[in-house]
């Protein structure tokens, strides 16, 4: 009901597979994915081990709701020490695999040791096989494995989570990818399953999923999905996808551009909706295509796109020539403003290489735009980048950048050790534009200071799904009142991740909405009350970890650059990211001591003593 | 009279009245309108949620009422629009 009951633990140095019960108390305490895996990830690895290490383990978690038919219900997150950050990492994915693993009859799966050669893991219901990678699928790319388990098993349906080849280099931003274009992005997670050779899980699964109370868990399904599917939001997801927030961040000044040098970038207009909806010269063709949906999903956010055919990045490359995954904000954000291109063809094929070789593209073009400057005031050169001129504003740099990183060549090396690491290697490390090691999204914390205080605070790194600062930071340059609505939402998406639903039903659905579902779905009785201390307790959980890992008050910051040189221009021109001001209120409502530590009163409240 | 600019981003400019199908475009406003008068002009009802810049800086939904505008003031909407 709702939880499947069990778990599949594999240990990939011994190369045993062993089901096992869920806690149920954890269960109901944690809810799953998100929460549940944290829960398990801090009950069994020691948080200063080294990410890279056997010791650390991976977790790939379901929700309660994953697959039950809630709609966008079909997510799943992987847990784990993250690579880029050596904080606790969870990264959430939609696509069809996380509703495969849970239809297989498994809440999760975790993963230990490291198996003596490259695997990849089979999952059919109970038959579950560790089977060798090496001379079939190791060192592909992410799409042609997917190509290949597909081949061999003679199933259509399986449902396919893998690296690339920038995961088994261990580049520190690597993905897990699934159903070719579907990423857990952030943090790293691909690179600690590289490091566990460990290429790809396959799944498929005709278990099917039961829910506690099939006839109040169908009358708030219905409920949700009326509210849900003729809602504004939903459309505009739909129609011009996120993308769409490119022109309004780039209108209000808070596009972090040219490695945050400025906030507003002048070629918006080549790379914006209306370009990618605009039909191209030489075939006539738009870069949109269409748009796609997740399993379950009644949104349909995903972009379907195409690469103008004359364009010199897929000149005598065919592969590249197809319908592929297309833009979302946060690509075009990263490769785009931030490294100050202006070419949406460039700016596309970028991004498929992030998605072919399974690296996140948000750190993967803040990190590029940090070699571009580092380029730009000469702590590098063509003698580094071997010949390349890696110029801000160059789209054949771009697509060289992502060509190298993604396969581990050269200086996409150095690229693939992450903005922090490749500015700390060449004597700049105020260059980077990240947060505990973790790239800045596509907000600009000097004119959305709520968003500053969210990147600060976050527990896995610079991230804008941790908190829902938008619309007051879109009507208020200011800092008062922000600690509460970065610390609520917080709560709230710390919950919401831990469902099994996508964050973005919640452009529709109040939190009742989602906890009138979670009831019907689940045993016991579930609240809007029961929801938020549910989120408060997994993001204390999570600091706690990162607290043990060795993270202080002093992680708790941002980048020198935007907490000292003003805004140049946009709605926040003159104001820099006041942190400052903020955080003590933050910790207070937190229920923290003055250095960010929390009490044991606010431990004991939420039962974490 | 006084005219005043509206830029409607991420909007479908065709649900309202007065404006390209780009979203660009000038409508009249008595002397003293304010910001709450110039998007009723263009049929916008405030329970949409939508956020304005007024030259730039951001105006508050419960500040539109109060604040006027004057002749060539540049108005951007956009949808309240989160995450990406």
């Amino acid at each position: 009901m709702g939880w499947q009951g069990k778990i599949l633990r594999v240990n990939l140095s011994s190369g045993t597979v062993t089901p096992e019960p869920l806690n149920m108390e954890w269960a109901e305490t944690y809810m799953g994915q998100r929460g549940l895996g944290t829960k398990y990830l801090s009950e069994e690895v020691d948080p200063t081990v080294d990410p890279l290490a056997p010791e650390n383990k991976l977790i790939f978690a379901t929700g309660p709701l994953t697959a039950t038919g809630v709609s966008t219900g079909g997510r799943y997150s992987v847990i784990t020490k993250g690579a880029l950050t050596g904080a606790i990492a969870c990264s959430n994915s939609g696509g069809q695999f996380g509703a495969y693993l849970k239809l297989a009859g498994w809440d999760m799966l975790i993963l230990e040791g490291k198996s003596p050669a490259p695997v990849y893991l089979y999952i059919e219901n109970d038959d579950v096989r560790i089977l060798p990678a090496t001379d079939f699928i190791w060192g592909e790319t992410v799409w042609d494995t997917e190509d290949k388990i597909t081949a061999k098993h003679q199933n259509p349906n399986i449902k396919i989570a893998s690296i690339g080849i920038a995961g088994e280099n261990l580049c520190r931003f690597a993905c897990v990818m699934n159903d070719r274009d579907r990423a857990a992005g952030r943090s790293g997670v691909g690179a600690v399953m590289g490091s566990k050779n460990l290429k790809a899980i396959a799944a498929y699964g005709t278990v099917g999923t039961t829910v506690a109370n099939p006839e109040k868990f169908k009358e708030a399904n219905a409920a949700a999905r009326q509210k849900l599917d003729p809602h504004a939001a939903r459309t505009r997801l739909s129609t011009i996808g996120t993308h769409s927030m490119l022109d309004v961040t780039n209108a209000y000044g808070s596009v972090p551009t040219l490695n945050c040098r400025a906030v507003q970038f002048a070629g918006t207009e080549h790379i914006n909706v209306k370009a990618a909806h605009t039909p191209r010269r030489s075939d006539g063709h738009k870069n949109v295509q269409g748009n796609k949906a997740c399993f379950a999903c009644s949104i349909g956010c995903g972009r379907i796109a195409t690469i103008d055919p004359e364009h010199f990045s897929v000149k005598d490359k065919p592969r590249y020539k197809h319908s592929l995954g297309g833009l979302e904000y946060e690509s075009i954000y990263a490769v785009g403003p931030m490294c100050g291109v202006d070419d949406i063809d460039a700016a596309t094929y970028a991004s498929a290489l992030c998605n072919e070789h399974g690296m996140d593209p948000i750190s993967f073009g803040a990190s590029v735009a940090a070699a571009m400057e580092l380029y730009d005031i000469g702590a590098i050169s063509k003698e580094q980048t071997g010949g390349m001129a890696l110029e801000f504003g160059s789209a054949e740099a771009l697509c060289w950048a992502a060509e190298v990183t993604g396969t581990a060549t050269g200086f996409g090396k150095d690229i693939g050790l992450g903005a922090k690491r490749i500015c700390e290697k060449y004597g700049h490390p105020d260059l980077a534009m990240t947060v505990k090691g973790q790239e800045f999204p596509g907000y600009d914390p000097r004119a959305m200071q709520g968003m500053g205080l969210a990147y600060a605070t976050s527990n896995r790194g610079a991230c804008h799904l941790r908190a829902s600062p938008f619309v007051d930071d879109f009507a208020h340059v200011r800092t008062e009142g922000k600690a509460e609505i970065v610390k609520k939402s917080q709560d709230r998406n710390a919950a919401w991740d831990s469902t099994g639903v996508c964050l973005f039903a919640g452009n529709a659905w109040e939190v009742d909405d989602l906890v009138a579902q979670l009831a019907g779905a689940l045993p016991g009785d579930w609240s809007v009350d029961r929801f938020f201390d549910t989120g408060e307790r997994i993001w204390n959980m999570e600091r706690m970890f990162n607290m043990r890992a060795g993270f202080t008050k002093a992680d708790d910051t941002l980048p020198k650059r935007v907490m000292e040189e003003p805004a140049p221009s946009g709605a926040g021109k003159g104001k820099v990211a006041e942190i400052g001001k903020m955080l003590p209120e933050y910790y207070e409502l937190r229920g923290w001591t003055p250095d960010g530590e929390p009490t044991t009163q606010t431990l004991s409240r939420l039962g974490l003593s | 009279m006084i005219q005043v600019g509206f830029q409607l981003v991420s909007i479908d400019a065709t649900e309202y009245k007065g404006l390209g199908r780009d979203g660009l475009g000038e409508i009249p406003l008595k002397d003293g309108g304010t910001l709450a008068e110039a998007m009723a002009m263009i049929g916008m009802k405030p329970e949409l949620g939508f956020m304005t810049l007024v030259n730039g800086d951001p105006v508050a939904p419960e500040n539109r009422t109060a604040k006027t505008l004057n002749d060539g003031d540049q108005i951007v909407v956009f949808p309240p629009i989160e995450g990406g």
